[in-house]
């Protein structure tokens, strides 16, 4: 769907991004992550053509991106707002005629919308009588109403009630299913592993990681297990207890095996059960919090 | 172009529809006659001082003509003009002199220290009136309208022309301003209303700042045709209902005639043959082109003020040297009436940013100057340059400046700015 090649953007002295480069493939929720100024807002305003990289290229669909691919893209900025003094039909209809789309069928995608998102009664209503929350949906709505092959969410959910947060959810998941392209942006790592299917994480204007969740994860686990066990102690070779907690005779490990040491499950488990009886167990994968941390940790300090 | 009209629909729809408009369309042509009146009433209250008028009559046709008036003292003498002029020269408590030639061979002169323009059109039209009445008694022997008078010491300064220099002056400071106000705080608002982002993610950063400019362009072209149109209407009901007709070159023999009030009547005369002898179509004309073009022009300074703040209170740092050049043009305006075809006046007005105001202001007087054209084609093609450069300079600093938040914005960002790469 979208392919980021080689992408260098300065502003003036200062190195926006530097050679980043990554593939979104169709259909699959896209996370973008890395700190507040990393660099993720200068590559989703190159993929919405606000700007230009000084060297590299975007390609989507496999062609040069170029304006005549504006109307494929919905975008949902970080800084949104909305014109206060116009209808919520107006505004929409104001924007998805920029987009391309015949009044007509704006009207129709707009009853839809306003339907599905339950504030069908406000069509008349100036934005600014609107609340907070319903001015979010009409945000979100804005976005969507022209069917946009790629859906790119600049932290869709700051400032968001918890209420809407779950209807957007929802909805991003149901575009997905229909085959939208979506871009997630965030620097919080909550709602990544709920949506996501793959990641780049940039960190200091690059690419420190990319691929698929469970690929990193599978990349990045460190061996430890949780376990029950009915037992008082465990104690074996190339194996560490990093946590250890007894309840109702039950014990809870967090075990790691030695680094250095092949162990397979099964052996330690085979280990294991020479202890007492297995209650449960698990291999701990880390999350991508814990990963995108170790990957932006040593530059900590140099942001902010 | 579609998406570039549908946004000027939108930024014309929007404010036309408010009711700050609507009052002040309505209410301004009120406002402004109030304006153009007051100083009028004014000047009647005043109790004008006596003035002494030799008058060197040569052709002794004139011997009981000059009786004198309230504020006028005539002393005829039927000596030599030169004697009469030594005294003229010599006495400071004669302000005028007016020399009528033997057999009225030439025109009669009218010599005057004061460089007061209400004072001379006054001697100008007392002398004449003076003519008029004897002529029409037959005591004369000359057609009255064959009698020119020339003035000598003062540009042929005319009080009609004055008010429609200011007139234009006014009307296009306030345009321009009141305009470009509307297109910086039109910027701001889509600024702070965080709405801008997800605009130039649809259109190009230019297409949103000239949708924008031109949309309040056409506001204030709106304004100013109903504005033209209610003022027009208002003075042709009045014309109508005074029957000015009368006072025209060609009827006024007759109105005279039928003794009318000959003060009245010399005052109509003056305002009737000036308004028809000028080109009115020329300066409306003239007027809604440097609108346009000012307007372009100072629009597209506004819109990078209003891409470089964030609030309507980080303006002023920026809004003040652009008024510079406007406030400038508008004090000068007296100096360039009293010699509107002067060195500073061409120099003025073939500067893009001064343009638009002076040349308002030498547009009544264009007959006095037979270049005048050229000047104005000058002084046009001036404005568009300017407002093309403008708006060149504005697109390239307005598409970073829009993207910026909470930043204190000096020159220096300006600068820096322009120089980004796409």
């Amino acid at each position: 769907m979208l392919s980021i090649k080689n992408v260098t953007k300065y502003y003036g002295e200062h190195r926006a991004l530097g050679d980043v480069s990554f593939d979104v493939p169709t259909g699959c929720v896209y996370g973008l992550l890395g700190h507040n100024g990393a660099g993720k807002t200068t590559l989703i305003r190159m993929i919405t053509q606000i700007t230009a990289p000084d060297s590299g290229q975007i390609f989507i669909d496999g062609e040069r991106l170029v304006r005549k691919h504006i109307p494929m893209i919905g975008y949902l900025p970080e800084e949104r707002g909305l014109y206060k003094k116009m209808t919520v039909k107006e505004h929409l209809i104001y924007l998805a005629v920029l987009r391309g789309i015949s009044k007509k069928e704006a009207l129709e995608k707009i009853s839809y919308w306003l339907e599905k998102m339950s504030i069908a009664d406000r069509e008349n209503t100036p934005i600014e009588g609107l609340s907070k929350g319903m001015q979010q949906k009409i945000q979100f709505i804005a976005t969507v109403l022209h069917d946009p092959k790629l859906l790119i969410l600049d932290e869709p959910f700051s400032g968001f009630d918890p209420v809407n947060v779950a209807i957007v959810k929802q909805e991003i998941l149901a575009l997905k299913k229909k085959g939208t392209t979506i871009i997630f942006s965030t620097h919080r790592m909550e709602s990544v592993e709920e949506l996501c299917d793959e990641i780049t994480i940039i960190n200091r204007s690059q690419n420190v990681l990319s691929g698929r969740i469970d690929k990193i994860k599978e990349d990045h686990r460190q061996a430890i297990y949780t376990v029950k066990i009915k037992a008082d102690k465990v104690n074996i070779p190339f194996v560490k207890v990093l946590k250890e907690r007894k309840r109702n005779g039950v014990l809870r490990l967090d075990l790691m095996v030695e680094e250095g040491t092949e162990i397979t499950s099964n052996a330690l488990l085979m280990e294991l059960m020479k202890y007492g009886e297995i209650v449960s167990f698990k291999e701990k994968l880390p999350s991508i919090n814990d990963i995108f941390l170790k990957h932006v940790k040593p530059e900590l300090n140099a942001q902010d | 172009m579609h998406k570039i009209s549908y946004i000027i629909k939108r930024e014309y729809l929007s404010r036309v529809k408010k009711k700050s408009f609507l009052m002040m369309t309505f209410l301004g042509p009120l406002i402004m006659s109030v304006m153009m009146m007051g100083p009028v009433w004014f000047a009647q209250l005043d109790n004008e001082p006596v003035h002494k008028v030799l008058i060197a009559d040569e052709s002794t046709l004139f011997e009981n003509v000059f009786s004198n008036t309230k504020n006028l003292h005539f002393i005829r003498m039927e000596k030599a003009y030169v004697q009469a002029k030594s005294l003229f020269h010599a006495s400071p408590e004669i302000q005028t002199l007016v020399h009528i030639p033997s057999n009225l061979s030439s025109e009669i002169e009218v010599y005057t220290k004061s460089n007061h323009e209400v004072y001379y059109r006054y001697i100008e039209s007392t002398v004449k009136q003076k003519i008029y009445e004897h002529y029409i008694r037959g005591e004369i022997p000359i057609n009255v309208k064959r009698v020119k008078i020339e003035v000598q010491s003062y540009e042929k300064a005319n009080v009609v022309k004055q008010v429609l220099s200011y007139m234009g002056v006014i009307l296009i400071y306030f345009f321009i301003f009141l305009y470009g106000i509307q297109v910086m705080k039109g910027v701001i608002e889509e600024k702070s209303n965080r709405i801008v982002e997800v605009m130039i993610s649809v259109v190009k950063p230019f297409h949103l700042m000239i949708g924008k400019i031109v949309g309040i362009c056409l506001l204030g072209l709106t304004q100013f045709l109903i504005w033209a149109g209610l003022s027009g209407g208002i003075t042709y009901t009045l014309a109508n209902y005074f029957q000015l007709y009368r006072y025209s070159d060609m009827h006024l023999q007759d109105t005279l005639a039928k003794g009318v009030d000959v003060d009245l009547a010399m005052d109509m005369n003056m305002l009737v043959s000036t308004l028809e002898s000028l080109d009115l179509f020329l300066i409306i004309g003239s007027f809604v082109f440097f609108f346009i073009a000012g307007y372009l022009l100072y629009g597209a300074l506004f819109a990078i003020v209003g891409s470089a703040s964030d609030a309507d209170t980080d303006t002023q740092q920026f809004i003040f040297p652009l008024t510079v050049p406007l406030l400038f043009s508008v004090m000068m305006t007296p100096n360039i009436i009293s010699n509107p075809h002067g060195v500073l006046a061409k120099v003025m007005s073939f500067i893009p940013f001064s343009s638009p105001i002076v040349t308002m202001v030498r547009l009544p007087f264009a007959d006095s100057n037979p270049y005048f054209y050229w000047e104005l084609a000058g002084a046009m093609l001036s404005v568009i340059m300017g407002f093309i450069l403008t708006t060149w300079m504005a697109s390239r600093i307005y598409r970073v400046g829009i993207l910026m938040y909470g930043q204190k914005i000096g020159y220096r960002e300006l600068i820096k700015w322009f120089f980004y790469k796409e």
